[in-house]
């Protein structure tokens, strides 16, 4: 399959773009190299998102993240949303285009969160032809992110990293390593987060995340959760550094989508992330 | 997951996310579980599925808060968070964009057995789900008013209009618009509601900023029925005949403010000229 040329992102760091930091972004034209948005954000028909999100792309790279297509649902994915999908990178021409190793819909319902699969061949299956259908649709390549997930599913075929990247050889894709997800996994499942990462092979990465997460305590011990409320802790940082030495230098984005910060705040993160793909150079 | 397809995981996920939590001793009379699915102890899997049930419910209730900010000041965050959680259980989403969701919420809340007793909650309810809706809706501009000067003066009553697609138009027996204003203040100053009236309310995009106004009752009348494709002259015909139903009497010199007024809002995308 052949895929329409993208406008590059560069191997730098970016955020997530969040409405509180519109009007600084355009009238500060802050030095940040690239944006991420949901795409789910900018579905409606049209008012003050668009506005300004066609303002900001004029200066800035932008990525579009889906989170509402439901890439693992057995059923298949909505064709409805995917031509509003289609339509959204058609307008404005995001230099990635990325989705989840998850799914959110059953039938009719939507949960709105990225839900665990296991890792079977006929997951396998489902994932490969539904991202067949995506990359078809939108006549490009995209990439897939590795989820944070609270529970392990018995009986797989797989491990996670090997069906990930089993995936992007069979269907074409990119893969999206989010960072923190890796770690909390880990933490949650007690595997190596670092093995994990050595797993994964570098030709296949495209963008990297990193976000913050929280510790919740429950009767049976501690969890951590991927609520993108707070800033990167440490550990993630190291892991990120390990990451960047095995897989190079990539896109990466800071996520900060609860309590979102001030712009000094989320863009710090960002400088931080800089700092450690200089020096990786 | 040996004996059961993805479809079919998905499916009992699904039900279980949206059901009320349950005990590791419910479970085991259940054939029909999660969790023998789950790779770890029976407690430390209903730990797990409890963090995701949350996730569900307070992501989708959280959209719901940003879509009825006032609605949820009104009655308070454990109110509201109750009744979000209850809607999403039995009216959850079919969209994956939230901005579309909702709509339903302003019956159920008017429903729900602690806000039964708040008259004017649904029509709060209303006017958000409208500024929201307006908030989203498609960008189109208002014709120039310069445009209107190649229609010959004795044509002008049979112009009609086409109007914003962000426009709603709704009658409340409460100050809802006062009553809306008021509690976006971080001091909101008290209401009467003993000495007030009724509100005729149009909400509508004006380029970025969405424009809540409370019209006069002649005004609103004159603007539904323009809204509705009716001419200048068949809209204020119709707006006479309802100003006298109430026992009042409209001048016609009151027409041409009125309709000034109306073009000044930029509430218009085109106007026709209907041939008789």
């Amino acid at each position: 399959m052949k895929f329409a040329q993208s406008k590059s992102i560069p191997a730098s760091a970016g955020v997530g773009l969040k409405p509180q930091h519109f009007e600084l972004i355009l009238t500060q034209q802050p030095d940040i190299a690239w944006f991420e948005i949901h795409a789910e954000n900018y579905m409606g028909a049209g008012g003050p998102m668009h506005q300004y999100l066609n303002a900001i792309r004029q200066n800035y790279p932008i990525s579009i993240h889906g989170v509402g297509l439901s890439l693992g649902s057995a059923t298949g994915l909505s064709v409805a949303h995917l031509n509003r999908l289609q339509h959204l990178v058609n307008r404005y021409e995001p230099g990635m285009v990325s989705e989840h190793l998850s799914w959110s819909r059953h039938g009719d319902t939507v949960l709105n969160d990225l839900l665990p699969v296991p890792y079977t061949k006929e997951s396998l299956q489902v994932f490969s032809q539904n991202i067949d259908q995506m990359q078809t649709t939108l006549q490009r390549q995209i990439l897939i992110e590795n989820p944070s997930s609270y529970f392990e599913l018995i009986d797989g075929d797989f491990t996670e990293h090997e069906f990930l990247v089993t995936l992007a050889k069979q269907s074409g894709c990119k893969l999206l390593l989010d960072v923190n997800n890796i770690y909390i996994s880990a933490c949650n499942h007690g595997f190596d987060a670092k093995e994990y990462v050595l797993s994964i092979d570098p030709t296949l990465v495209g963008e990297i995340h990193l976000a913050g997460h929280s510790v919740q305590q429950t009767q049976s011990g501690t969890v951590r959760i991927d609520d993108h409320g707070s800033m990167v802790c440490d550990a993630v940082w190291q892991l990120y550094q390990f990451t960047l030495a095995h897989i190079g230098n990539r896109p990466t984005l800071i996520e900060w989508d609860t309590d979102v910060p001030s712009w000094q705040v989320l863009n710090q993160q960002a400088q931080l992330a800089k700092q450690f793909l200089e020096v990786n150079e | 997951m040996s004996q059961l397809t993805l479809g079919q995981y998905q499916a009992l996920f699904c039900q279980e996310l949206l059901s009320q939590s349950r005990l590791a001793l419910d479970y085991d009379q259940n054939t029909d579980s999660l969790l023998p699915l789950i790779d770890s102890s029976p407690q430390q899997a209903l730990d797990r599925i409890a963090i995701y049930r949350n996730n569900v419910l307070h992501s989708i209730s959280a959209a719901l808060g940003d879509l009825y900010p006032v609605v949820k000041r009104l009655i308070g965050d454990d109110c509201f968070n109750g009744a979000a959680v209850e809607f999403v259980r039995q009216l959850p989403p079919s969209d994956p964009v939230l901005l579309h969701y909702g709509e339903a919420f302003i019956e159920f809340i008017a429903q729900f057995p602690a806000c039964q007793n708040i008259g004017f909650i649904k029509d709060i309810a209303m006017l958000e789900y409208h500024y929201n809706r307006a908030f989203h809706s498609e960008d189109t501009p208002s014709f120039e008013l310069s445009e209107l000067r190649i229609i010959a003066p004795e044509n002008l009553g049979e112009l009609s209009f086409t109007c914003h697609q962000s426009l709603t138009l709704f009658q409340s027996a409460w100050p809802v618009q006062d009553i809306w204003h008021e509690n976006l203040k971080d001091e909101p100053e008290l209401i009467d509601l003993d000495q007030s009236t009724g509100s005729n309310i149009l909400i509508y995009r004006q380029v970025m900023t969405v424009q809540v106004i409370n019209l006069d009752t002649h005004c609103y009348q004159f603007l539904k029925q323009l809204s509705a494709g009716a001419t200048i002259n068949t809209a204020w015909q119709i707006t006479s005949q309802h100003a006298v139903g109430q026992g009042e009497t409209l001048d016609e010199e009151e027409l041409s403010p009125m309709l000034g007024y109306l073009l000044n809002l930029q509430l218009f995308t085109h106007f026709q000229l209907t041939e008789n």
